[in-house]
């Protein structure tokens, strides 16, 4: 009686390993440059009925403001590494800290006016920014790009595939305080 | 205990709680076995995963045990094993939802097809019930109108006539 028991125990289990397996074959098959980290993603950062459409905005949108130059990761890599451009995080700071891309600036749109006297002094009117979110349907580098606009800020492009999109694609994050404009850094 | 459980074998709610279990994961696998991207995204929001291969991976593989789930639940095959794992991933989805609220993480859950909706405590007494469904369907005889039970009887008819 106790053999059968085990018998079935082993069925049981021998099953459910095997659909996980089978599951894994199929997923992985179907799906090897996301996997391997290679897709670029096309989402952008609106969503119609649950799916990621790619919407951009349109003057009618923002009349006030212009319409802000997109960049995609392969451009992104070139500028971080030629230092010509100054990357802004506008997510919360614990998003921030739990990690970001590396030598990403920390300036929530939550503490836009509080972190704007230590900003102001460290970056000239003509400085060149790349602000990012979360990515997909994050709606902040939009809003912080606005904020900065209004400031005199006009140089700006936004990241929207976000810290999503670049994380997904296994490049490599900073976590920590790292450069926060509501903390004590230094350059 | 045995006795019980033949006795919650015959009743229809069996079939039921198993036929709808199907129903749910089936239509769970298919956004997201269709947008892998999204879901990937959806699992990375509860910030439980520090690996992007494992987020990536996950976001592949889930789906479709969720989809052999759905399949096997509906048809009444290898009922047993797959309500182990239907019941494993329910309890893991709990505990990642409970954990968000816990941190009060405000993130779209992921459960149904990447449609939007917020980690909530009905989204988590929605996944308890399916797990109390799942735990029941696991602890009790397998219903009759299950495929597997379909060909074993048949089995057995033509031994006897044999």
């Amino acid at each position: 009686m106790k053999r059968i028991a085990h018998i079935g125990a082993i069925k049981v289990v021998c099953v459910d390993l095997t659909i996980i397996l089978l599951s894994s074959l199929i997923g992985v098959s179907l799906n090897k440059s996301f996997v391997r980290g290679r897709q670029q993603t096309t989402f952008a950062f609106e969503r119609s009925n649950g799916k990621p459409v790619f919407r951009p905005i349109t003057a009618s949108d923002h009349k006030s403001y212009p319409v802000f130059g997109g960049i995609e990761l392969a451009e992104l890599k070139k500028v971080m590494q030629s230092r010509e451009m100054v990357l802004l995080d506008g997510r919360s700071q614990p998003d921030y800290e739990s990690g970001h891309l590396p030598g990403a600036y920390h300036l929530a749109v939550a503490d836009f006016e509080k972190a704007l006297p230590l900003f102001s002094s460290q970056f000239a009117k003509d400085t060149r920014f790349v602000i990012y979110c979360r990515g997909g349907d994050c709606s902040l580098s939009r809003r912080l790009a606005e904020l900065l606009y209004d400031k005199g800020y006009v140089q700006v492009r936004i990241y929207w595939g976000g810290y999503n999109d670049w994380f997904l694609g296994g490049n490599p994050v900073e976590k920590g305080k790292g450069r926060s404009f509501l903390s004590v850094w230094s350059n | 205990m045995v006795k019980l459980a033949e006795r919650l074998s015959r009743l229809p709610f069996l079939f039921l709680f198993r036929f709808i279990l199907g129903l749910v994961f089936l239509y769970a696998s298919l956004g997201k076995v269709l947008d892998p991207q999204t879901f990937a995204e959806n699992l990375l929001a509860y910030r439980i995963f520090s690996s992007a291969l494992v987020v990536r991976y996950l976001a592949v593989t889930l789906p479709w045990i969720e989809w052999f789930c759905g399949i096997f639940l509906i048809l009444g095959l290898f009922v047993r094993s797959v309500s182990i794992l239907a019941s494993g991933l329910l309890l893991a989805f709990g505990v990642a939802m409970s954990s968000a609220m816990i941190r009060g993480l405000e993130i779209n859950c992921g459960c149904f097809t990447n449609a939007h909706e917020v980690v909530s405590s009905f989204t988590l007494l929605r996944d308890s019930l399916f797990l109390v469904m799942s735990l029941v369907v696991l602890f009790s005889r397998v219903d009759s109108f299950t495929l597997q039970n379909f060909i074993a009887r048949k089995k057995q008819r033509s031994d006897v006539l044999e």
